[in-house]
């Protein structure tokens, strides 16, 4: 229902879950597409699907069936490498429990995404961009003051802010978000989702997925989602 | 980058690396410290025995010897490839004391004292001769008397500590030494109707501590021309039990024997025609390991035994490597899926933990290392200690002929115990690593939402 060119499109995707005798059809012939620079909310109940929709979006996930066309080229015909270069160049994830490493500060965290994509030489080369850069989403995040603390140093909202920037670091084309707000108070959660108002609206695209219809309200789309099906979509 | 900061991060905040440090530590230390001492036992005991026989021996099985011995000798001696050569005769005897009025049938050993020192370490085993054995046998009361040197466990008793009650000479000794006289066909010469015994009395001169607990309990040397005279050796064609040879330096074992053995395959042959040919037959050219072999085997066989052991110990570090890095695996399952969420591949994350597990395995062999070192450098002390509160010892001295623990660690086998210990973290990690990064990357992610 986009109104631009889609850049992301899938068109009849099926996914499902064997628990023991039973077959969990999580995704039945799904076709969802995003235009560029749109901000767009899954919503759907537990277990709706908007999880695995997210993941495949983004090359965690294979689907049983169906296609994913990003930016004109098919996603389940990627190679491994290709799938790892896309999921550290073209996409960013965010997720509900934050999944920082511990071992990590909240720097080391924040260049982690470049500091994958990079061998020891090239490391020795770009690192001191990479950290600019990491100074920079530091400073819009509001964290310059907790740049050497550990994940487990931060309050629930600043770690959020952290997978923020780390999944902002490589500068991605399209932002995933699977519940980013779900773990936090209704205040710090406002915080989250004015940082995403702020990222949409200097130009990001964003997809996230929520069951909250509140939060759901900031996207400019939303897309609601029941037995792994589009039952409603309305463009707010 | 983090694929080196990251396994160091985890190496040193994880307490659950530090089990794993600890058990490849304490399997390195163990393997280390038994290693060293056993094979510094075994190398110790091959030096003794080595040291007792020279580089190689032309022996006679029979107690008759054989004749012809120094032609033979002098054809050795212009050798290059030979430094030195000694005859020796062995021969049973009953030696007897008017101190303690017993008797004891022991090993006679008919000597060159000068030859012999250049030979064997026979000069560094004497007690009050040590260093030098040209005048062994001239007892330092009277030097007209003749002179032997017991065994030092025959005249001393060996303490527990390990050290002996030497007391300096008070008055002569006198020992007597009784032999068979054997004819060249090995029947006992006859004097009438009776066996010839030819009795002598010698005079204590020194004992000779060789290490060798079995040699220096039956063993007594004479001159060798005393004993060729009781024994009926002497004569026309003397005869020795062995000739013992020393190679030149740079002279490879094997080698020496070999040529050794081309020289006496051709003397045999030349003096084929000699009346005492025939006991050319019961000759042997045997290097000193061979000659050996019969003490030394044991010995070594413990050894290898004890390898098969720390083989079986490396097993286990592998299981208990296995078992740990299962465990981490699982506590970092979300990291996996995290790092490959943001591009990592699965081959990076696998050479990542490989490399944590590597690092598990020099932290704990350094660890290990520097704790068995710490132990070896400081047992014979620590020994010592524990002897003198408690009256405990490692290896009772005095049943044991063993000297100081040996603390010598040998680089080349601690090198292969540390890359043992690394291989078996490498293959303790292999296949938990695997399991690990091979996992789907959603489903890690989602078991860890829950």
């Amino acid at each position: 229902m986009t109104k631009e060119r889609p850049f992301l499109r899938c068109d009849n995707l099926c996914k499902s879950y064997r628990l023991g005798a039973a077959e969990l059809h999580v995704l039945r012939s799904l076709n969802f597409s995003v235009a560029n620079n749109e901000f767009v909310a899954i919503l759907g109940a537990s277990g709706s699907g908007k999880s695995t929709l997210l993941h495949i979006i983004g090359a965690l996930d294979k689907p049983d069936s169906g296609r994913v066309i990003f930016d004109g080229e098919e996603l389940l015909k990627f190679s491994g490498a290709k799938a790892n270069e896309f999921r550290n160049k073209k996409v960013g994830f965010v997720f509900q429990f934050y999944h920082l490493l511990n071992e990590l500060n909240v720097l080391e965290n924040i260049m982690l995404p470049a500091m994958a994509s990079s061998s020891i030489l090239g490391w020795a080369a770009c690192r001191g961009r990479v950290k600019k850069r990491a100074f920079e989403l530091c400073e819009r995040l509001g964290l310059a003051d907790r740049l050497r603390h550990r994940p487990y140093e931060l309050s629930g909202g600043e770690r959020q802010r952290v997978a923020i920037g780390r999944a902002l670091m490589n500068r991605p084309i399209l932002l995933l978000a699977d519940e980013p707000t779900g773990n936090l108070d209704s205040e710090t959660g406002n915080g989250i989702l004015d940082i995403f108002d702020e990222l949409h609206r200097s130009g990001q695209t964003i997809v996230m997925v929520t069951h909250d219809e509140r939060v759901a309200q900031k996207a400019t789309r939303t897309v609601r989602l029941a037995d792994g099906k589009i039952i409603s979509e309305k463009s707010i | 980058m983090f694929k080196i900061s990251l396994p160091i991060r985890y190496l040193i905040k994880r307490p659950i690396s530090y089990l794993a440090v600890g058990a490849v530590a304490l399997c390195v230390f163990i393997v280390v410290v038994v290693m060293t001492v056993m094979n510094g036992l075994v190398q110790e005991f091959s030096d003794l025995n080595h040291g007792y026989v020279g580089d190689c021996v032309v022996v006679s099985d029979s107690l008759v010897g054989f004749a012809h011995y120094e032609k033979f000798m002098s054809e050795l001696q212009k050798q290059p490839f030979i430094a030195a050569v000694t005859p020796v005769i062995k021969t049973f005897g009953l030696v007897g004391s008017d101190a303690t009025r017993s008797s004891l049938g022991l090993e006679v050993v008919g000597i060159v004292p000068q030859m012999h020192q250049l030979v064997t370490n026979f000069e560094n085993t004497l007690y009050y001769n040590k260093g030098d054995a040209k005048d062994v046998f001239v007892p330092p009361y009277d030097a007209n008397l003749p002179g032997c040197v017991t065994g030092v466990d025959l005249m001393y008793r060996r303490m527990a500590d390990g050290s002996y009650n030497y007391v300096p000479f008070a008055s002569k000794l006198p020992i007597t030494i009784s032999c068979f006289a054997l004819t060249p066909r090995g029947a006992v010469v006859q004097m009438g109707r009776s066996a010839a015994i030819n009795t002598r009395t010698f005079y204590f001169c020194d004992t000779s501590n060789s290490g060798l607990a079995r040699v220096d309990t039956d063993s007594i040397y004479l001159p060798l021309d005393a004993v060729q005279q009781m024994t009926a050796m002497s004569g026309e064609n003397p005869r020795v039990s062995a000739l013992l040879l020393k190679f030149s330096a740079g002279i490879k074992l094997d080698d020496g024997v070999q040529k050794t053995q081309a020289m006496w395959n051709n003397f045999v042959e030349s003096e084929g025609q000699s009346e005492l040919a025939f006991l050319f037959d019961s000759v042997r050219v045997q290097s000193w390991k061979s000659y050996r072999r019969e003490v030394i085997a044991p010995m070594e066989k413990e050894q290898v035994m004890m390898a098969i052991a720390f083989i079986m110990v490396g097993f286990i570090t592998v299981f208990i490597i296995f078992v740990i890095f299962y465990m981490i695996i699982n506590q970092k399952s979300r990291d996996i899926g995290v790092l490959k969420s943001i591009g990592t591949s699965a081959g990076s994350l696998f050479a990542m933990f490989l490399g944590f597990a590597c690092l598990i395995g020099l932290a704990g062999s350094a660890i290990g290392s520097l704790g068995a070192w710490a132990l070896l450098e400081n047992a014979n002390r620590l020994e010592r200690l524990l002897f003198d509160k408690f009256g405990w010892q490692v290896w009772d001295r005095s049943i044991y002929a063993i000297g100081e623990i040996p603390s010598d660690i040998n680089p080349a086998v601690l090198s292969l115990i540390v890359c043992s210990a690394v291989l078996a973290c490498f293959l303790g990690a292999t296949v938990p690593v695997l399991r690990g990064v091979r996992r789907n990357c959603a489903d890690v992610l989602r078991v860890n939402q829950l």
